[in-house]
């Protein structure tokens, strides 16, 4: 039942990432990495936290960076902002594999994306902030 | 000590309930839906909507799947349709390019919207990106060459 083994699935990637994010952020480790992070992120409206969630949205899945966005608690427009970011470009690692079996220029598609993902997200940034 | 884990513990069980109770029904109707012989109906007429953006008609099947089910799932389909000669290389090019940017939009929405975000402004930045961007690229031949002379009302 695909339905059962994508939640399965979910619960595999999010439940440590969210453990782990949620040990981090009680030890000075991950307040650090969010203050050095804050100015870049700041940018799209994000919390220093962000970084953490781009980086595992991009290169590992979705999952682990909503675990991130839940272990965080941020604010609507905030998880607005990161969700047209990273629905748009995410799991670049796995989806170009699958690209490349499409016969699809994923090199090329890769760069649309991070470039739309990217560039939505600040416009709705601008949007969500008021 | 004791705090934070029963916090930790709190917050991922609601997070787990809620994936359990509304993402994993919508999965399951999609699941069902997609043997249902009024999707293929869906599907055909979805051409209205996308045929104007240079998305041809064979087309259609993997790019919806595409959107409703997933990425992996729109290459399931799509990947023996170009193998059998059934799309072109720019079809599939253009499927791809839409699918890149827009693809398992029920899901994807439905987890951030979870976590708080506003779930149209995801859907439809996502949907109106993909279209606009695809219409872009389906006005040059750049990057793998123009669409076959063969026209869907001609045959050779």
């Amino acid at each position: 039942m695909q339905g059962l083994k994508t939640f399965l699935l979910l619960m595999r990637v999010m439940i440590p990432v969210y453990v782990i994010i949620a040990i981090l952020a009680r030890t000075p480790v991950l307040p650090a990495i969010a203050d050095f992070c804050q100015p870049a992120m700041g940018i799209w409206g994000l919390p220093g936290d962000a970084a953490l969630a781009m980086v595992l949205g991009h290169f590992v899945n979705l999952y682990a960076a909503l675990a991130v966005i839940a272990a965080g608690q941020w604010d609507p427009g905030a998880v607005t902002v990161a969700a047209v970011i990273l629905g748009i470009s995410h799991s670049h690692l796995m989806e170009s594999a699958i690209f490349r079996l499409m016969n699809a220029p994923f090199g090329l598609l890769a760069a649309v994306r991070v470039t739309a993902g990217w560039g939505l997200g600040w416009v709705v940034g601008l949007m969500v902030s008021k | 000590m004791g705090d934070a884990a029963y916090e930790i513990s709190t917050g991922l069980f609601g997070l787990a309930l809620k994936i359990f109770v509304i993402v994993m029904p919508l999965l399951i109707f999609l699941e069902w839906a997609r043997t249902q012989a009024w999707f293929t109906r869906f599907i055909k007429a979805s051409g209205a909507v996308f045929n104007p953006v240079g998305l041809r008609s064979e087309s259609l099947f993997p790019l919806m799947t595409g959107i409703l089910f997933g990425i992996s799932y729109g290459a399931g389909v799509l990947i023996p349709q170009a193998q059998s000669g059934d799309l072109s290389h720019r079809q599939v090019f253009l499927t791809a390019l839409f699918l890149c940017l827009c693809h398992a939009i029920i899901e994807d929405t439905l987890l951030f919207a979870l976590v708080g975000a506003n779930a149209w402004i995801v859907v439809v930045t996502r949907f109106v990106a993909a279209m606009v961007i695809v219409y872009a690229f389906s006005r040059s031949a750049w990057p793998v060459g123009s669409e076959p002379v063969k026209t869907e009302s001609q045959h050779v």
